[in-house]
């Protein structure tokens, strides 16, 4: 790999890591987890180009296919999550943001969490990180047709739970 | 918090959460410490492909979250790390600081090798920082090597794991400053850095030839040090070529980089005149186990000679070879300075210097004396292998200093080594027919024809019109004294160089 390969792959890192942050803040439990999981990515997508003597011809689809996988391994490993870990889990919101913002995202990310990982990543992929299904088919491996009625089932489970958590805050009528 | 719930009341509103969602980005200096490591990772991946998962286990351990700690054993369990790691993870910080000094067998060593230089990696990014961190690991190998030699702890499987290891980080210092080079042709960095390796190479070949002369040897430091040897000849011809393309930009007319090498300079000539004190502080300890060898002054007043011709330099603004001829000066006063202070923590003596008046060796040192002939054979290598290093010192010289040279003083200068040469070669033949006396002879001449080659080529107070020695006025006389010992008497022109 020449330096200009080199310079290329950083200015990846420059455009991405923030989205592909992002995208492992809303699917693993650990804001921490999330920083080391992009750089993980990173070195393993470099890795790669170094076998292939290339860049990917489309980096950032292949970032996050990179990414995914190490998110799939991460589940597989750990299969359950205790209840602390999430709480201890803050993240470092942007000195603009409005506290309002905040607490919306910490919301939508517990209601996230709470849903099963395979139907979490499509949301995630379709509603946080704006892809098309065509994109999302890229990076699971799966048919575009596949991925739309995923997306379809997957916003059917996550209404489920959103009013399940407010049945639950209801009834518990505090906070 | 249910007001909060209540704000998504509906899926469309989740829809548009993507707008706020981008607010959640890295923590800026997160990802600038990522960038850095990211960039470091790439600039050593070459030779470390497939290590990606290796390296982000030990970056995980060194993240400083002690909350995910639990996670991080299961991890290291799951996953195949050196158990290095986990010794380290165990014992905590007082490990790392406790295995600094261990040597190949101990315990800890493993946690010296695999986490504390690893992690030093990780924080050497630049070439130079990762080349300058390899160089130094290079030499640790070699320390550890002398030091169990010295023990007689140096088997044939330790050896190869030595020997293993320094490949290792030869080749990694030696892809650096392929890298180096491929930036920028006179890079003042690749120079220092070739000759800060040279110079460690030399100066450890040195003690190992050494110590397996005065500690006996079944063939492994031998072994290692021929390694050494050969790897420093390659370092060498970098080293020449990397001075080369310096020295000459002070005349290719292209002044752009004229500051950075007039700096370049002033530092190089820092690090000489600190060095030169350094060594000579060694002379002035009289309480030192080992007395400085003439080696070691010889160097010293080399160097000295060639600060000075780096200022003359200096003042004709050549600032490329001003620098060249500061970072030689200190290379050979770093060699000298290597080898008094590893001869002193390893308690071994130059065999070339006569003991103290008054100091009686004690017994415990005295080699093992196989045989007059074993002991002839010895010093002829050595002396072969010093007048060898000096004809390549002087070449050195002489490449740097063939610019300022008049033409007649470099063809003396240039007869005078393949004098030298020849008498080199001669002494190697004589070696092979174990005529070890003429060997003897043939190489002091050798080295002698070299120096003297030198002090034309500094420009010193001599008379380049009377050569040093010739042949007939060498004589051998060997006797057996009424002990029974053989004497080998070297008698030369000044009478001096008698030697048992």
């Amino acid at each position: 790999m020449n330096e200009s390969q080199k310079c290329e792959f950083i200015e990846l890192y420059d455009a991405h890591a923030d989205a592909l942050y992002r995208h492992a803040y809303f699917r693993v439990h650990e804001a921490g987890r999330a920083e080391e999981l992009v750089q993980e990515t990173f070195m393993k997508a470099w890795e790669h180009c170094l076998r292939e003597k290339e860049l990917p011809e489309n980096p950032k689809a292949f970032l996050y296919r990179v990414l995914h996988n190490r998110i799939i391994d991460d589940y597989r490993k750990k299969k359950t999550v205790s209840l602390e870990e999430l709480q201890e889990s803050g993240f470092e919101p942007a000195a603009e943001s409005v506290e309002i913002d905040v607490v919306e995202i910490a919301v939508v990310r517990e209601l996230l969490l709470d849903l099963h990982p395979k139907h979490r990543d499509i949301v995630v992929m379709r509603f946080i990180d704006g892809m098309t299904p065509s994109e999302i088919a890229g990076i699971t491996g799966e048919r575009e047709n596949t991925v739309s009625v995923r997306v379809h089932r997957a916003l059917g489970k996550l209404k489920e739970a959103h009013e399940k958590r407010m049945g639950k805050n209801k009834d518990n009528g505090t906070l | 918090m249910k007001r909060e719930w209540e704000r998504i009341k509906t899926m469309e509103h989740f829809e548009h959460i993507k707008e706020s969602a981008k607010r959640v980005r890295m923590n800026p200096e997160r990802k600038r410490e990522i960038r850095g490591r990211l960039l470091s990772f790439m600039e050593k991946s070459p030779v470390m492909a497939g290590e990606a998962t290796r390296l982000m286990n030990t970056a995980r351990f060194w993240s400083n979250r002690p909350e995910h700690i639990g996670m991080l054993i299961k991890r290291l369990i799951l996953s195949p790390m050196p158990i290095a790691l986990i010794i380290a993870l165990l014992l905590g910080g007082g490990a790392a600081a406790a295995a600094e000094n261990t040597l190949p067998g101990d315990v800890l060593y493993p946690v010296k090798v695999e986490v504390n230089e690893r992690v030093r990696g990780w924080v050497a990014v630049s070439d130079d920082a990762e080349a300058r961190l390899q160089v130094d690991l290079a030499a640790r190998r070699l320390e550890e090597a002398e030091k169990l030699a010295k023990d007689g702890r140096l088997d044939a499987d330790v050896r190869a794991k030595i020997e293993a290891n320094f490949d290792d980080h030869a080749a990694r210092v030696a892809s650096r400053i392929e890298a180096m080079q491929s930036k920028s042709d006179g890079d003042t960095n690749a120079v220092e850095l070739t000759s800060r390796f040279e110079a460690s190479l030399r100066a450890h070949e040195e003690i190992l030839k050494r110590l397996a002369e005065e500690k006996g040897d079944d063939g492994s430091v031998a072994s290692i040090a021929a390694r050494v040897a050969s790897v420093s000849d390659t370092v060498d011809a970098v080293r020449t070529e990397a001075e080369t393309g310096v020295a000459s930009s002070d005349d290719d007319g292209d002044d752009t980089n004229k500051v950075d090498r007039k700096t370049a300079a002033e530092r190089a000539q820092k690090r000489a005149e600190q060095k030169i004190k350094d060594v000579k502080a060694f002379f002035e300890k009289p309480s030192a186990a080992v007395a400085p060898d003439a080696e070691a002054r010889e160097k010293i007043a080399l160097a000295e000679k060639l600060l000075e011709s780096g200022k003359e330099y200096m003042k004709l603004g050549a600032y490329g070879k001003a620098f060249v001829t500061f970072q030689e000066s200190w290379n050979v006063a770093q060699k000298a300075w290597i080898v008094l202070n590893g001869s002193i923590q390893i308690g071994i003596t130059d065999p070339a210097t006569p003991p103290q008046p008054g100091v009686v060796p004690s017994p415990g040192v005295v080699p093992p004396s196989p045989s007059v002939e074993g002991e002839a054979a010895l010093e002829a290598e050595k002396r072969i292998s010093q007048a060898a290093s000096k004809i390549s010192e002087v070449r050195r010289f002489l490449s740097i200093r063939m610019g300022v040279m008049t033409e007649e003083t470099a063809k003396k200068v240039e007869a005078q080594l393949v004098a030298a040469e020849k008498a080199l070669g001669e002494a190697k033949n004589y070696f092979s027919v174990r005529a070890y006396a003429k060997a003897i002879v043939m190489a002091r001449e050798s080295k002698e024809l070299a120096e003297f080659a030198l002090k034309i080529a500094v420009g010193g107070s001599v008379d380049p019109s009377v050569p040093p020695t010739s042949g007939g006025a060498t004589q051998i006389i060997q006797k057996v004294t009424p002990s029974g010992e053989v004497e080998i008497e070297i008698e030369d022109r000044d009478g001096s160089g008698k030697f048992r």
